[in-house]
């Protein structure tokens, strides 16, 4: 059998965290995050082309596309030409697989900025962020070619280790005894036609270190105060609505088990902050909370528990034997009231550690994750040499959490810049 | 707000597919317009309903043909089931003699088994994308037998053809391409 074939033979069974994604994902409801990279010149579309077929020849691992199985979805090979496009609409859409060859990433350009936009059941922002990374440097590599005349980094193929991690590392004797209360949900006049307001808070990387060493608490655990506090003061104090602020931080979960895959393995935390029980006009009460929640939330058993009741659920006989177009009406439909039970999400995914030689040709990292209608807004943040990228994406009309986050920081002493799509 | 050139102005526009919408419109129209007349000229005859399938049928076909990516064999499989239903329900319209499932059904199925065995034959290399659609047209080339098996189809010679044609298409590609067709039921039933 020719290798062409062979190939056109490959397929894999989606993660367990993957699974949802395809069934719970429409045109309001994307389940896309994007990375883009600011660069010092103007992008061009050609070279773009080139770097992202030298980076797909590596990790062959994105070059798939879903398929319907009767009981589930599946990844199968997709030889198809890669489509490149400049960016025409707002971020983290719906990428429809019809008009980009089946693909289920796309890259995009605009002036400087290369982006790339992932649906998440390919793979979770960390291996997303390796293979954009590869992606830009391919580009720059291209691009410069006499800088790099000599081989800095090693051209051979990434081991394409699509392992479920999942099903290697749960535990089936997890059990869940927590009764959970709704969250509080935003509200206010939505953005018409569709559209998304992405705003980039753009921090001062020094003075948030500083603030946090004062404190003693992580970056994660002062900016996701910070939201609350925002989140409270924006747009739950007008209302009479006593709810939670409920935020779903997502966890990697690479760091907990040992895991090289490219799949999804990611888990989530959910801190609560009640305004029945605590001042949420007090920052340092949200701050000592939010660092509780984090230390309790983050041991290594309850981040197995939490993770163990999804994959129990997806491994459950009687929901794999329900044929696909079934699951799909039961999970929308359980989706419509799971959402209810988060406020928004904060994604971190770090610091973006780039090789010293490329630094030059790069200006800025962003990252952003797709708002929908019950999570109206979504946060994300990534840092790049001495800033922090904190975005908003939001499909709500008024800026009042953006403004009073931004406020709250200006307040604790930290600089903050501010950039945004002009929605 | 502060914006700078990290993104493109856009304008805020919605995208509806505004020809497909005049036509269910216009196409939603015809069908009243028709089920009145009918009523109004001639209660006795169904003649509009004969409309009302053939627009159907019509709808059927372009929004399946509009999806792209779609593969030749999973246009054989869908005509030959939308085909099948507007002939039935021709023949239904009009007296049901039964000639829908005695001599036209078989002939559909004919002509979908020899049109897919043509196509293992001429694109072998192909095969694994109309496996399923393959499986699929098989099991539904069933169906006149298992009706004639119970005794509401009377032209026994033309089922027997038809089903005959399709067992025989089905076992020539999984001679040819047996393993790619098993790959792809283990694809497509996987747990």
């Amino acid at each position: 059998m020719r290798r062409k074939e062979r190939k056109e033979l490959m397929w894999r069974k989606l993660d367990n965290s993957a699974k949802i994604f395809p069934l719970s994902s429409s045109k309001k409801y994307s389940s896309v995050f994007r990375i883009s990279a600011v660069m010092k010149e103007k992008i061009s579309p050609r070279l773009l082309e080139k770097a992202v077929n030298r980076a797909l020849e590596k990790y062959e691992f994105f070059k798939v596309r879903l398929k319907q199985g009767f009981f589930w979805y599946y990844f199968e090979y997709n030889d198809k030409k890669i489509v490149i496009e400049e960016e025409k609409d707002y971020p983290c859409k719906y990428i429809d697989p019809a008009t980009n060859n089946d693909y289920l990433f796309k890259v995009t350009y605009f002036d400087s900025k290369i982006n790339i936009d992932i649906f998440h059941s390919l793979t979770d922002g960390n291996s997303g962020i390796q293979f954009f990374k590869e992606i830009v440097y391919q580009y720059i590599e291209i691009a410069h070619s006499n800088d790099f005349k000599n081989n800095l980094r090693t051209s051979r193929k990434i081991d394409v280790n699509v392992e479920d991690s999942y099903l290697k590392n749960y535990n089936k004797k997890a059990k869940s005894n927590e009764i959970s209360k709704k969250a509080y949900l935003l509200k206010g006049k939505k953005i018409p036609f569709e559209a998304v307001r992405a705003t980039h808070e753009v921090i001062n990387l020094t003075d948030l270190k500083e603030q946090t060493k004062i404190k003693n608490v992580t970056m994660t655990q002062y900016l996701t105060a910070v939201l609350i506090q925002a989140i409270y003061k924006g747009n739950m104090k007008k209302q009479k609505n006593n709810r939670p602020i409920k935020i779903c931080v997502p966890v990697d979960l690479k760091k907990y088990f040992k895991s090289k895959t490219l799949s999804n393995f990611f888990s989530y935390i959910t801190v609560s902050a009640d305004v029945d029980e605590i001042d949420l006009d007090n920052f340092d009460t949200i701050l000592k909370l939010v660092k509780n929640d984090f230390e309790e939330l983050l041991k290594p058993e309850e981040i197995s528990k939490t993770m163990s009741l999804n994959v129990k659920l997806g491994n459950n006989f009687f929901i794999k034997i329900i044929p696909l177009f079934l699951k799909q009406i039961f999970v929308r439909l359980s989706y419509l009231e799971i959402r209810k039970y988060t406020t928004t999400t904060f994604s971190n995914i770090g610091r973006i550690g780039i090789i010293a030689e490329y630094q030059k040709y790069i200006d800025q990292f962003l990252f952003l994750i797709a708002p929908e209608r019950v999570e109206k807004i979504k946060c994300s943040t990534c840092s790049f040499e001495d800033k922090m990228f904190f975005t908003f994406t939001s499909v709500l009309r008024d800026i009042n959490v953006e403004d009073k986050f931004e406020k709250i920081l200006i307040e604790q002493g930290i600089k903050v810049k501010r950039e945004s799509n002009g929605v | 707000m502060v914006c700078n050139m990290l993104y493109p102005k856009l304008n805020h526009v919605k995208r509806n597919n505004i020809i497909l919408i005049i036509s269910i419109a216009i196409s939603i129209i015809l069908i009243d317009v028709l089920l009145l007349i009918n009523v109004l000229v001639d209660k006795t005859n169904h003649w509009s309903l004969l409309c009302v399938a053939g627009i159907l049928y019509v709808y059927g076909t372009i929004i399946y043909t509009k999806k792209r990516n779609i593969n030749i064999a999973s246009n054989v499989f869908v005509q030959c089931l939308l085909v099948s239903l507007l002939i039935i329900a021709i023949d239904y319209f009009i007296g049901f003699s039964g000639w829908s499932l005695n001599v036209s059904i078989p002939i559909v199925v004919i002509v979908a088994n020899s049109t897919l065995m043509i196509l293992t034959i001429v694109s072998r290399k192909r095969y694994m994308k109309y496996a399923m659609y393959h499986v699929l047209t098989f099991l539904f080339s069933m169906i006149p037998l298992i009706l004639m098996f119970m005794g509401i189809i009377q032209n026994k010679v033309l089922t027997i053809v038809s089903s005959s044609i399709a067992a025989f298409s089905l076992l020539l590609t999984i001679i040819l391409c047996g393993r790619a067709m098993w790959i792809e039921t283990k694809k497509r039933l996987h747990m």
